[in-house]
């Protein structure tokens, strides 16, 4: 016979609602406390997690499980095999349902069910549904506990024939129903804190005079441990390293004083501290020590001659043939790098270091410590053509005129004759603002005008129109510029020079069809304003 | 003829137990409020097991429908002439014939369910044999049955056929006083052609070789799902007299049957799966001693030692493998319908870790699927149906 595809065993039911993870249901107590760990009269011997029935690993707390689904009881929330042990003395082994606090009076029991012959227990059955003997507690049976709802203890019990030895038990709240409708929900035991240990131990680290060197630890624990750094002269004092409280601890702006300095990170729970091995700061000067006096691997530098662009520095056979940095002083300079001669001579130009007594000093590329292996001081003499410095003092004072005038060039513009509804237009004529004060602000230019009058005949204001241009030819100064509406002209701090800025302005005077005939007359008024 | 009587008041599984802390052992003939399970005696073992609680370990594995009971009667009760006496199932309820074998169990189990009474016929010789042919009114008293036969797929059949789990038959064999061991040899191996000679012919077959050793075949009773699976599997010969068809009434899987005179060796088929699990120790009883397992064309059914013996994939997954089934009527399990029985649907749902059909994804010792391997049953090879 050929194997068939297996399906779901052709089963045409649902027969079982399987774990359905609803929020737990605010009618009744919360069963997220789990019972308390002793031998005491309300409490369990061994602390029993609720399984999942394919896995054997805990149920996550707060979800719904049905009432008839099958589901087991272990005490290990890791391992799915851990057994409970059995007390001594126990003859038989029982899964039960109780009302809380009667865990340990087999008469309180509501139903149960014998398991057989006592002994360890794993992965224990204790699905509710399945307690099929009724016991003589109160109600009477598993069933009668599903109609009734509410809190209640679920667990495993040893006993002896007439006294429960041992109980290993959790508190579950039950959504009241049928054996088929019922669900509960159920506690699980507090992890136990574990102490953090050190997964990752910082490294020693180093950095550049003036740059940021990092050290990072990692530690394990529940619950999460937290960090403080500590650093120590000499390994053996420590002090708190302000604000370091993470995982990483980043020295800035390192200085050679601090090379050296130790550095250890404390990770603490509520179950106990760990410490790291310490990690030295090593911190690179970006020169190395100017040698002075009798310091090691001094030389004697041939002095050189007025004008000599080099000079030869014996570094000794031992440096032949090597590249070496070269270092300068009285001012630390860089004068790169190299190469000896078969003898140990390394050739140096000086050409850029000013008169004056010098020490010279040799490290070894790549040698981070840069340690001098050897040095020596000469003499540079001035001589023509070394660059020369000589400084002269220059002095200019500004002056303004302060003027500061309007001028509108026109004392008045007439339109002449305007026929009702008909507009004529007319220029303002040349206005001249200056602006060439000591102490320079910026100013604007508004213009204003009434309305028109013949006696008692008004012409409203609005019949005119100003706008604001540039007199012809006038080139403003880069801050000075037409404004707009009743601005004609704004400037910022700019001097206009006495001859000013020149603007004009368009004017268009609409008659009104409702005017009487007659000449009126307004005044316009321009005003300069300082800001 | 209908017997009545009464069934024996005790303590018993389902039974509230007076006096606290009497461990109520397990029973084969359990009187019970529960659900009753009859038939084929190929899966008798592991059903029986999951019914009354099995120990895996330190774990316990036992079936139950939301509370109540799984009651699984054997195929034969031993001290019973003939194997078949007469059973009371449910408490107040008729004393009537066990129903043994796949068909005799689907028989009780179509006559309690519709209320027709279930008819023996004379020609049931099992029954026949023992005065027990007549008609019973059971309505009731039967809930599911175990099969290790397949029916007819219908999509609107009455019965549900849930995969119990994969079963493989071979033939045990054993050897009387003066047989070479070449002949023990020939018999090891025997090819799907030589067992179907062997079952045709009119008499016992020689061994070639030029020895005078002869092949016995013996076949179990009537209505032995592993004897038709059997036959079918070695090509349906008609049956020649030397396997003895019709006068036998042996039992499934026992080994104590094969009784070889001098130069003779006996076969006869024997479900693997009761083979390693009598060998592993997790039955009653254990027959294997002095009988082997052949390998037909070649293939072994078995790997491991005992206590771990476990089934061969290959083999179970070949012509010789089957699929058993727990039989069981579709509505009393659809919740939709009226008859939906929803403690009947957690002891059979595939689902559920500790139902009698589970063979899901778990390795623990805790499911049903755990203690089927150790009965030497492996994952089923044939969805489920509906059939009539």
């Amino acid at each position: 016979m050929n194997k068939k595809t297996l399906g779901a065993a052709g089963l045409a039911t649902a027969a079982l609602t399987l774990l359905a993870l609803a929020a737990p249901t605010a009618a009744f107590a919360d069963s997220s406390v789990p019972p308390a760990v002793g031998s005491g009269a309300t409490q369990t011997d061994q602390a029993l997690y609720v399984l999942d029935p394919e896995e054997g690993f805990p149920l996550t707390q707060g979800s719904s499980i049905a009432w008839g689904l099958q589901v087991l009881g272990g005490p290990s929330p890791t391992d799915p095999l851990a057994e409970f042990s059995a007390p001594a003395g126990a003859q038989q082994w029982y899964t039960f349902i109780s009302p809380r606090g009667s865990e340990r009076n087999y008469n309180a029991w509501n139903g149960y069910l014998y398991q057989g012959a006592s002994g360890v227990v794993s992965l224990a059955a204790i699905s509710p549904a399945n307690l099929a003997t009724t016991g003589t507690g109160s109600p009477a049976g598993a069933a009668a506990v599903a109609a009734q709802g509410g809190d209640w203890s679920l667990g495993v019990a040893w006993t002896n024939g007439s006294n429960v030895l041992k109980v290993a038990y959790t508190y579950i709240t039950i959504t009241a129903g049928t054996p088929s409708t019922a669900t509960y929900t159920f506690a699980q035991p507090a992890a136990a804190a574990t102490a953090p240990a050190i997964t990752t131990q910082p490294a020693n680290a180093s950095a550049a005079a003036g740059a940021t060197a990092t050290f990072t630890a990692a530690a394990s624990g529940s619950p999460a441990p937290t960090v403080q750094w500590q650093s120590s002269s000499d390994g053996t004092t420590w002090t708190d390293v302000n604000g370091a409280t993470s995982a990483t601890l980043t020295v800035a702006g390192a200085t050679v004083a601090q090379s050296g300095t130790k550095y250890h990170a404390v990770f603490t729970n509520s179950a106990g501290s760990a410490t790291t091995d310490a990690a030295t700061l090593t911190v690179n000067a970006l020169f190395p020590t100017q040698p002075t006096g009798s310091d090691a691997h001094k030389v004697t530098i041939a002095a050189p001659v007025a004008g000599d662009a080099t000079i030869t520095v014996p570094a000794g056979v031992a440096n032949a043939n090597k590249t070496l940095q070269v270092w300068a002083w009285s001012d630390p300079t860089n004068l790169g790098q190299q190469v000896a001669d078969a003898d140990g001579d390394v050739v140096v130009d000086i050409t850029s270091l000013p008169a004056g007594e010098h020490t010279v000093a040799f490290t070894e590329p790549g040698d981070a410590t840069l340690t001098v292996v050897a040095w020596g001081t000469f003499e540079k003499l001035s001589a023509s053509g070394d660059p020369l410095t000589d400084d002269v003092d220059l002095k200019a004072t500004v002056t303004a005129s302060d003027l500061w005038s309007l001028n509108a060039e026109e004392t008045q513009v007439d339109f002449g004759n305007v026929t009702r509804g008909a507009t004529k237009t007319a220029s303002l004529g040349k206005v001249t603002v200056v602006d060439d004060r000591n102490v320079l602000k910026g100013w604007d230019l508004g213009v204003g005008w009434t309305k028109f009058t013949k006696g008692a005949d008004e012409i409203p204001a609005s019949a005119l129109t100003v706008a604001g241009k540039l007199y012809t030819g006038y080139t403003p100064v880069a801050g000075i510029e037409v404004g707009t509406g009743t601005n004609l002209a704004k400037s910022t701090a700019v001097s206009t020079s006495p001859a000013g800025a020149l603007f004009d302005a368009d004017l268009a005077f609409t008659a009104p069809v409702t005017a009487q005939a007659g000449e009126y007359h307004s005044t316009l008024t321009l005003t300069l304003t300082s800001r | 003829m209908k017997l009545k009587k009464l069934a024996a008041a005790g303590a018993v599984l389902g039974v509230a137990v007076a006096g606290f802390g009497a461990a109520a052992p397990a029973s084969a003939d359990p009187v019970t409020d529960g659900y009753v399970i009859v038939g084929s005696d190929t899966l008798q073992d592991a059903v029986g097991a999951l019914a009354n609680g099995f120990k895996n370990g330190s774990s316990t594995v036992r079936t139950l429908g939301l509370g109540k009971v799984v009651a699984s009667w054997d195929a034969f009760a031993p001290g019973v002439a003939g194997g078949i006496g007469t059973i009371q199932t449910k408490a107040v309820g008729p004393v009537y014939p066990r129903p043994s074998g796949s068909g005799n169990g689907k028989a009780a189990l179509i006559a309690s369910y519709t209320g027709n009474p279930w008819v023996i016929p004379t020609t049931n010789s099992l029954y026949n044999n023992v005065g027990l042919a007549g008609s019973y009114q059971i309505s009731g008293q039967v809930d599911a049955s175990r099969s290790s036969s397949e029916a007819s797929v219908n999509t609107n059949g009455a019965y549900q056929y849930l995969p119990f789990g994969q079963d493989a038959v071979s033939y045990a064999f054993k050897a009387g006083a003066n047989v070479d061991s070449a002949s023990l040899s020939y018999v090891q191996s025997l090819t799907t052609a030589q067992l179907n000679a062997i079952y045709a012919s009119s008499t016992n077959t020689t061994i070639p070789g030029g020895n005078s050793d002869v092949i016995v075949p013996r076949l179990p009773q009537n209505g032995s799902g592993t004897r038709s699976f059997w036959l079918t599997a070695i090509g349906s010969p008609t049956l020649g007299a030397a396997a003895n068809g019709s006068a036998t009434t042996l039992p499934e899987n026992n080994g104590t049957v094969l009784a070889p005179a001098s130069d003779e060796i006996w076969i006869i088929p024997f479900s693997v799966a009761s083979y390693i699990a009598q060998a592993n120790g997790v039955t009653a009883s254990n027959t294997t001693s002095g009988i082997s397992l052949g390998s037909p064309n070649g293939v072994t059914p078995i790997s491991g030692t005992a206590p771990n013996l476990a089934g061969v994939n290959t083999f179970y997954n070949g012509s010789y493998g089957r699929t058993t089934y727990i039989v069981v009527p579709w509505a009393r399990i659809t919740p939709s319908e009226s008859a939906y029985d929803a403690g009947l649907a957690a002891a059979l749902n595939p689902s559920s870790t500790s139902s009698l059909t589970y063979w899901g994804s778990s390795s623990l010792p805790s499911t049903s699927k755990a203690v089927k391997i150790k009965f030497g049953f492996q994952e089923p090879a044939n969805p489920g149906y509906r059939a009539n």
